[in-house]
């Protein structure tokens, strides 16, 4: 059996509510944060990853946009993957807790959710890293054979949600998917891809990072645990070679890719490479499990490879029976059968979602008449635009409304503490999320996992922390003691330090 | 309240039996999980929208 390593970087969304007068927004209040940050936790200054390290050997950073992130330390398993995210969590939470004790007249509002409804259309996301030794001369292999696992993972890896880029309710199984244009790039805040090919291994020993920026931040522990786990094991099977002829090849991954988050029903298809058949998420899904379950002895798998392929399928069975019977279990699950309640409750059917988005497209065309028309103006305007459906037009407002309140609940649903609406159905018992063994979390904010370099680092962090060392995935500088732990391997299990001298000291 | 029942095309073809006591268990966890969604909604939901998504506006991130 081999181990595989992997880590999630989250990026939260944290906002200062209550007395305008008193509020700094936008960078300058996430600075705030940082600095309250570090002096709540203990840690060493990041030197080329600005930000702080922490006892767990995670790093607590601000991303740009002004969004505090949280990178976990690498883990061996889907269970420490979840575990260290939900740590992530609590630390955030209780620095957003401290800034609000500091000054009674704010409110601080964090939320998982990777879009924003307030008029920006903007994304922020939950990254995955994947250490991986697959062959760097042919580095076609790894995006062509993961690339259709990537676009039809999203039936159980989607957070759900809105298309934050249009004025009306579209609902998406992964509004990130909105927010990518192209199959493969490098660019990160735009132009991003399906497949991110920055090469920053942070890695020695031959050892390469890949990672992944068309993911979201999940609640559901379901789908965070298999979209690490079942991700990890494509990866290991590609390391290997041994997917090379088996996997069907998209004709056009990024419509795929947004035919699938569009789809609640799971089944959509879409043409493979040949043009010869269609295929759903969940028949891509299944030639990957099949693949995952035929090697699942190979030495290249893990030793919980067995589990994943069982929670991999169960998943997939309960997708093929309808979105319902995901309604407890998954974030796009859990919200589609919310929100189209909340719809009920308010008298709108959600099949007139499509023709409600087309009026409020065709109000937006018209905006200057609509600044100038209010109330039954604004109907009257969009009678005369599309010439029916009076009684319909007549409640546009109502329909607005309505809208703005699911934003709102969408931006809720994943907000960190007890008064998220997710923390609140989880809290009642209505929830079937929850993976057996994700538990320790207390323990994870302050302590490393058990084993590879995070281990190394998170030791020494406690130990060196308050002196001049600072710190960096790859290693750990003891200034005082001019000497430096090399964690380029990241299976590193013994510390080994060097001497140095003035010159391999860093500039700080 | 009651779990929406499957339409056409979210459901595959199921004997009548087993289907019944599927339905019967969905509207149950329906129940509990609108129940559940109800009240959270009510507690966390604001009273103007509108303000709280200009509030909360954010910057694009990676």
């Amino acid at each position: 059996m081999s181990e595989r390593l992997f880590g999630i970087e989250t990026e939260y969304a944290i906002s200062p509510l209550g007395d305008p007068e008193r509020s700094v927004g936008g960078e300058g209040f996430a600075l705030r944060f940082m600095n309250v940050a570090a002096e709540l936790f203990p840690h060493l200054r990041g030197y080329r990853s600005y930000g702080m390290f922490l006892t767990n050997g995670g790093l607590l950073y601000l991303d740009c946009g002004g969004h505090p992130e949280i990178a976990t330390p690498e883990v061996c398993n889907p269970w420490d993957a979840c575990r260290y995210v939900a740590a992530g969590e609590r630390i955030v939470a209780n620095v957003a807790k401290e800034l609000a004790r500091r000054d009674p007249h704010l409110g601080v509002f964090v939320t998982r959710c990777n879009v924003s409804y307030g008029g920006a259309a903007s994304t922020w996301a939950c990254h995955e890293s994947y250490c991986h030794r697959s062959d760097p001369y042919h580095p076609r292999v790894l995006p062509d054979l993961l690339i259709p696992h990537l676009v039809s993972r999203v039936i159980y890896t989607g957070c759900g949600g809105f298309d934050n880029r249009s004025r009306g309710l579209k609902f998406m199984i992964s509004p990130r998917v909105a927010h990518l244009s192209h199959v493969i790039s490098g660019e990160s805040q735009n132009n991003r891809g399906i497949y991110h090919n920055k090469d920053e291994s942070l890695n020695g020993a031959g050892y390469h990072r890949l990672h992944l920026l068309c993911g979201e931040s999940v609640c559901s522990q379901t789908s965070a645990w298999l979209k690490v786990a079942a991700t990890a094991l494509v990866v290991a099977l590609i390391e290997a070679g041994l997917l090379r002829r088996s996997i069907v090849q998209l004709q056009s991954p990024l419509a795929a890719m947004r035919r699938f988050a569009e789809d609640v029903t799971c089944t959509a298809r879409v043409p493979v490479y040949d043009g010869r058949t269609e295929w759903t998420a969940i028949e891509l899904q299944r030639q990957y499990l099949r693949e995952a379950e035929r090697y699942v002895d190979h030495p290249v798998m893990p030793s919980w490879a067995p589990e994943a392929c069982r929670r991999w399928g169960e998943i997939l069975n309960r997708l093929e029976q309808g979105p319902q019977h995901v309604a407890t279990i998954l974030d796009w699950g859990i919200k589609y059968a919310v929100y189209q309640r909340f719809l009920d409750q308010h008298g709108i059917e959600w099949s007139t979602l499509g023709w409600w988005n087309q009026v409020i497209d065709k109000a937006s065309e018209e905006r200057r008449l609509l600044t100038r028309c209010g109330g039954s103006g604004l109907a009257k305007t969009l009678i005369c635009a599309f010439g029916r459906r009076h009684a319909e037009f007549e409640q546009l407002e109502h329909v607005l409304q309505v809208r703005d309140q699911l934003f709102e609940i969408d931006t809720r649903f994943g907000e960190l503490g007890r008064q998220g609406i997710f923390a609140g159905m989880e809290a009642a018992g209505a929830l079937e999320h929850r993976v057996e063994g994700v538990d320790g979390i207390d323990d994870a904010i302050s302590n490393p996992p058990s084993s590879g370099r995070a281990c190394l680092r998170g030791d020494y962090v406690k130990r060196l922390r308050g002196t001049e060392a600072v710190c960096d995935w790859t290693g750990v500088w003891d200034c005082r003691r001019k000497r430096f732990l090399d964690l380029s391997d990241p299976f590193a299990s013994r510390a080994k330090w060097r001497q140095i001298d003035g010159s391999e000291l860093l500039p700080f | 309240m009651r779990f929406r029942e499957p339409r056409d095309n979210e459901t595959r073809q199921r004997s009548d039996g087993e289907a019944d006591g599927n339905l019967a268990s969905m509207r149950e966890t329906g129940e509990s999980l609108f129940e559940a969604a109800d009240a959270a909604i009510n507690k966390a939901l604001s009273q103007d929208s509108l303000s709280f998504l200009n509030n909360t506006r954010q910057q694009g991130g990676q």
